[in-house]
């Protein structure tokens, strides 16, 4: 079953302050699709290092966006970008597409 | 407590910064997005402690650390677990936290890391403000009590954590110390540090055999990078 991205970690963080929740969600939306982006290149290129350590930024966001599961298989995936294995790809494009749909809204 | 903040992710620095906010104690003087800025300006200015993110691109959390010319507690913010054990080989660092951090998590680090500056920053000043006119003994605090050492007795010192273990003729003290510390302490021409974690009076050296010396009853490693050093000392026949 598909993991739901959430805010709880984010409105804990707030703990009521709506400009700092704001600042933040921008920010990480930034961050988040700029990544998406550079991995996607990276992957294109076959320079599976350098996904990696972009892997590892999404990560983070991951996280903070509550995809436990999520986060494991990124953590996976990111070791297995530096031993040459892509064979995780198709599954972390799934996370990035579930935590983009998400991100789209707010 | 000055602190700096080292991040190349500006949702880390973001997120670190507030919690800051709720800690009055702490003043966050600047935030990095790499560690050669940091390392720039640390060479200008001093702070109490740094949050350092381990994973950057080129330059990372412990590159930044071997640079380091001055001492500041560090408090590492990782998304990794598995560095944990390498975090234990640098005196400096207090704690070790997984993104994304709590503010629960947070607060019990830098508590931590308070608590151990004002215990070293006590036990500098009883070192210093003890230091006799003479440059042959130096005065440790062992439990509020201030005990003499003669340099000539100290066999060897030996990193234990967040202390170190300091052996004389006569008797073993533990303070609550870094290496870094002690060292400056000690007279550099008869101490030498022959491995990460262990200083030794050169003169108490009774032989040496392969990479380990045995001075007193004790048998201490010598790292390759420090046995030159060591060679060069000794008056070889």
């Amino acid at each position: 079953m598909q993991e739901h991205p959430n805010l709880l970690y984010v409105k804990e963080l707030a703990n009521g302050d709506e400009v700092f929740e704001s600042k933040l969600l921008s920010v990480i939306k930034k961050e988040l699709f700029e990544e998406i982006e550079n991995y996607t290149n990276c992957f294109k290129n076959e320079q599976f290092v350098d996904a990696a350590i972009i892997v590892h930024k999404l990560r983070n966001k991951i996280s903070i966006l509550g995809l436990y599961k999520g986060s494991e298989i990124a953590k996976e995936h990111e070791n297995d970008l530096r031993n040459g294995n892509n064979s995780l790809h198709l599954v972390f494009l799934d996370i990035l597409e579930n935590l983009t749909q998400f991100m789209h809204n707010k | 407590m000055e602190c700096i903040i080292i991040d190349d992710e500006k949702t880390s620095r973001i997120i670190i910064n507030q919690l800051c906010e709720s800690l009055d104690s702490l003043e966050i003087k600047a935030e990095f997005s790499n560690a050669i800025d940091a390392i720039k300006y640390l060479n200008k200015y001093e702070v109490d402690l740094v949050f350092l993110d381990i994973h950057m691109p080129g330059f990372n959390g412990f590159d930044f650390l071997q640079t380091l010319k001055t001492s500041p507690k560090i408090i590492l913010t990782t998304s990794d677990t598995n560095y944990a054990l390498k975090a234990f080989e640098y005196d400096n660092i207090v704690d070790y936290l997984v993104k994304p951090i709590t503010q629960d998590r947070f607060t019990k680090a830098v508590l931590k890391a308070e608590a151990l500056s004002d215990s070293i920053k006590s036990d500098e000043l009883s070192v210093q403000s003890k230091l006799n006119s003479g440059d042959d003994e130096l005065f440790v605090n062992i439990n509020g009590r201030l005990v003499k050492l003669r340099f000539d007795e100290i066999i060897l010192v030996e990193a234990k954590g967040d202390y170190i273990l300091i052996k004389t003729d006569n008797e073993n003290f533990t303070i609550h110390s870094t290496m870094k510390k002690i060292e400056e302490k000690l007279p550099v021409n008869s101490f030498l540090k022959v491995h990460r974690s262990f200083v030794i009076n050169t003169s108490k050296i009774i032989d040496i055999e392969n990479n380990s010396v045995l001075i007193g009853k004790n048998v201490v490693p010598v790292s390759r990078s420090n046995r030159s050093e060591l060679m060069k000392r000794l008056n070889l026949l």
